[in-house]
């Protein structure tokens, strides 16, 4: 059995926070219910590829910094990349921020195929073609540099650019180049000082050699940035112009900018990593931020803050996550569930038997948001019993052999790990349960009478009523009375330094252990800034002949992900007499002779949808943009997620959502 | 003399319909009735921009709804007095004197800013929003209300505190320590259809 989870399981193993108990909606944890039985039964957990370009090198490869969103009043220029503040859901908190910004006189530039609500609001818009943004920062990065426009005490002082890389790719440190240190953790990486003509300890160099070769030990070792400049070579502003679909005076333009009108903050967002080769921009933008001092100072940063700096209300101070030890555990396997489509194929996973006989579907909507269902569904067709546990009626319900009905927040008493307690209004109606309850009943029936000794109330004392908890008047009785705890309001505009070992930016790494590891591992220019086309959707594969234009969809305002379909309320605002529609540039409409208001059929090679079209001169001029969140009976013919792939890459395991190319023409003569 | 009036800053609104939704909910509105909706102005269908592709696109946000009048041309025209402008300046509709003759449609400038509500249909099968609010009424005319019910208890309006962009301001234009009257005192600003003569109250902010 496995357990698919949402984006309640962000990293490779058991999260290691989960306090829920009842986990409604996927909230980053598994909570207590799931946690005990994955613990007691060793099923397999089925993470979600969500965002996982995104959350797997910024949160766990890299630990991007971030400033507060507060802090962006400070910055003199705002690159918006992959992010729509002014309409993407989950997001708008940065938007008010964004307007001070523009307000005191910041330079806003948006960079998407898409001219959103914030591209109209800023001096510049690039219709950049999707899964193109690594090559767009890899030749501001040439730019940069051939124009001396370098941060060059950020470069090298704060970041990795003036560290030697030997031939196993590891950098060469202190035990390399004389006595090794008593501790490990003192073995820490030398530069080579232009002051002394020596190496020294990196934190010690007066001035770090950006440049330069030298023999350690019998071999050639050079620094970061040589490497990284070889690496970037190919990607130059004329390259980037044509890649990317944009201006040379564009390009330029924005390199010059992000580089002297200081400080930058690249508000880069989820929306540039759903593409295969997403991932190096990660690499690519710290190289950036390394350039042009965009990193822990106030004003500079290089990836968005989810992270208000104010504080409103209290959470607890500490928690005690003993009751969720089972005693005998079993060891689980964590797989990135997109890969039941090779697994249910071959029946193996990394070269072992792997039969899935059943899979439980748990705060997520795989059909609807997965990339590629079409062959997920041949996947889920060939397991034996899918159960899902749901509150809607999602396209994976529709498709599930069983569902468990879940209770909403307001029919069930829970703890969020964000510090607040959901409390009970009302009895679950029907046969709706709680999560935790739908487990524990589960365990019952399965014969594991006593894994649930408690009750749920009882877990959330456990967890909640620490003597420092109590001591702060923050434990269960108090959330269970108030739900939330206000506090005094404070606002911080912090902005973040480093926060890793060496306290360095990285845009490079000595080893890319990959997320679902099957044993793959990757040489030096994939560990170093640079640019590859995407899996499908790039201008020479040849199915363009029959697919010409870039699809991509987006968190659009009234939608966020699939929570909110078959909303009336919403659809007087999201459709267009009723029906979702698609959005492409006039002259690809004119060519076709579609006029908005038109049926038109989208459609490649793995799915098709029959939709609305709305044409407009705001999207890059070869692209199609299709609406996400709408369920499968919300269409009449097919469902826009059926145009995905299913193309995980070998380094985060992505739901790459947004690589496919496509055809869209008038339907069944298709007046409005 | 209290005058309430509204400012909309169009450099942070983005046509999200956010206010408009909050609206719906507090009223407990029926299927295709509206006091508040999102507008832009550009190309040919919301969000679609005007101007030239790539670099000199352009789009306009701002909401629509009632611009409580000076001289309204609603008030000026209802042939039973349900249409009337209280001394604060909110412009109301009694829906017990109003006898659906929308006679105030055709000759307010400002369209779509009030519905006709013959047959009302609801998406829930519950009310929703402000208890003290009343129903809209079958055969009759509905439109924005400044949230009378809020302002009546010194409350704002519920589309202007909601708004996440910070861009809308309520407030008594006759005291220039309010914060409607504070913004139009630094902010340059348009108003819709001055030429028609109604003397609108809500200002758009450049």
């Amino acid at each position: 059995m496995c357990i698919q989870n949402g984006a309640g399981n962000k990293q490779a193993h058991l999260n290691s926070h989960p306090l829920q108990i009842d986990n409604n909606n996927c909230n980053y944890n598994m909570g207590v219910g799931i946690t005990r039985f994955v613990k007691k039964t060793g099923a397999t957990v089925l993470a979600t590829g969500d965002d996982m370009a995104g959350l797997y090198f910024k949160n766990f490869l890299l630990n991007t910094p971030m400033n507060a969103l507060e802090d962006l009043p400070n910055a003199k220029t705002i690159i918006v990349w992959g992010a729509n503040p002014a309409e993407a859901s989950f997001t708008r908190s940065a938007w008010y921020y964004i307007c001070k910004a523009k307000e005191a006189g910041a330079n806003i530039v948006t960079i998407d195929p898409l001219y959103t609500p914030t591209a109209a609001h800023s001096d510049m818009w690039l219709p950049i073609k999707v899964g193109t943004d690594a090559a767009l920062m890899c030749a501001m990065a040439n730019y940069i540099i051939e124009n001396n426009l370098i941060d060059e005490d950020t470069l090298k002082k704060r970041s990795v650019a003036p560290l030697l890389i030997k031939e196993d790719g590891g950098y060469v440190r202190v035990a390399d180049i004389g006595e090794a240190p008593q501790k490990d953790e003192d073995n820490l990486p030398v530069v080579w000082d232009e002051a002394t003509q020596t190496f020294v300890l990196y934190t010690n160099a007066s001035n770090p050699a950006l440049f330069g070769s030298h023999d350690v030990n019998g071999q050639t070792v050079r620094t970061v940035y040589e490497a990284t400049i070889e690496n970037i070579k190919p990607f130059t502003v004329e390259y980037a112009a044509a890649e990317c679909g944009l201006t040379v005076g564009q390009v330029v333009a924005v390199a010059k900018m992000c580089s002297t009108e200081t400080p930058t903050t690249f508000h880069i967002d989820w929306g540039i990593e759903h593409t295969y080769n997403s991932w190096r921009i990660y690499f690519a933008s710290a190289f950036l931020a390394a350039l042009t001092g965009s990193v822990g100072v106030s004003g500079g940063a290089y990836t968005t803050s989810r992270s208000l700096g104010s504080k409103i209300f209290k959470a607890p101070v500490k928690y005690d996550l003993s009751c969720l030890n089972v005693e005998n555990a079993k060891t689980s396997k964590a797989i990135t569930g997109d890969y039941v489509c090779d697994i249910v194929e071959t029946g193996k996973w990394s070269g072992e038997d792997f039969p899935i006989r059943a899979i439980l579907v748990q705060g997520c909507d795989p059909l609807d948001n997965f990339s590629g269902p079409t062959y997920l569904l041949k996947a889920y067709e060939k397991v034996d019993f899918i159960v899902t546990i749901e509150l809607f009626m999602t396209t994976t319900a529709h498709y599930s052999d069983l569902i468990l009905p879940a209770a909403m927040p307001w029919e069930t008493e829970d703890f969020s790990t964000a510090g607040f307690m959901t409390q009970k209004a009302i009895e679950p109606i029907g046969e709706a349960r709680g999560d935790f309850t739908i487990i524990r009943d589960i365990a019952v029936a399965m014969g594991y009478d006593d894994l649930f000794p408690l009750s749920g109330e009882e877990y959330l004392r456990s967890i909640l009523d620490t003597p420092e908890n109590l001591k702060a008047g923050l434990g269960y009785d108090v959330y269970h009375e108030q739900g939330v705890i206000m506090g005094d309001y404070e606002s911080k505009a912090f902005a973040s330094p480093e926060s890793n070992k060496l306290g360095l930016t990285r845009f490079y790494l000595e080893e890319l252990i990959p997320r679902d590891d099957w044993g793959q591992r990757f040489p030096l220019k994939d560990r170093l800034p640079y640019y590859e086309k995407s899996i499908e959707s790039y201008a020479e594969n040849q199915k363009r002949e029959q697919y010409p234009l870039y699809g991509f969809s987006n968190h659009d305002n009234y939608h966020g992900q699939s929570v909110w379909a078959h909303n009336k309320w919403l659809d007087e605002f999201r459709t267009f007499e009723g029906k979702p529609y698609c959005r492409l540039h006039e002259d690809a409409a004119k060519e076709r002779g579609i006029e908005t208001g038109d049926d038109v059929r989208i459609f490649n090679d793995h799915g098709s949808c029959v939709m609305k079209a709305v044409v407009t001169r705001g999207i890059q001029s070869e692209s199609l943009w299709v609406p996400h969140g709408f369920f499968w009976d919300e269409f009449d013919e097919g469902f826009a997620q059926t145009l995905t792939g299913y193309y995980p890459d070998p380094v985060t395991s992505n739901s790459n959502f947004n690589d496919w190319i496509c055809q869209v023409e008038k339907y069944k003569g298709g007046a409005a | 003399m209290t005058k309430y009036g509204i400012a909309i800053d169009t450099k942070r609104c983005v046509a999200c319909n956010r206010c408009a939704m909050m609206c719906k909910v507090e009223h407990n509105l029926p299927n295709g009735v509206l006091w508040n909706r999102a507008v832009t102005e550009g190309g040919d269908f919301i969000m679609t921009p005007g101007g030239t592709y790539p670099d000199k696109l352009s789009l306009k946000f701002y909401t629509l709804s009632c611009q409580h009048c000076d001289n309204p041309a609603c008030v000026e025209v209802c042939p039973t007095g349900a249409s009337s402008k209280r001394e604060d300046g909110i412009v109301l509709v009694d829906y017990e004197q109003c006898i659906g003759c929308e006679s105030c449609i055709a000759a307010c400038p400002y369209d779509g800013v009030r519905t006709f509500v013959g047959d009302p249909q609801y998406a829930l099968d519950f009310k929703v929003g402000d208890s003290t609010v009343l129903d809209v009424v079958s055969g009759t005319v509905s439109k924005c209300t400044l949230c009378v019910e809020r302002v009546d208890r010194s409350e704002r309006p519920n589309c202007i505190d909601l708004c996440f962009a910070h861009a809308r301001y309520f407030g008594d234009l006759d005291d220039s320590g309010s914060e409607v009257a504070k913004v139009l005192k630094e902010r340059d600003y348009d108003l819709l259809l001055p030429e028609q003569g109604t003397n609108p109250n809500v200002y758009f902010l450049k």
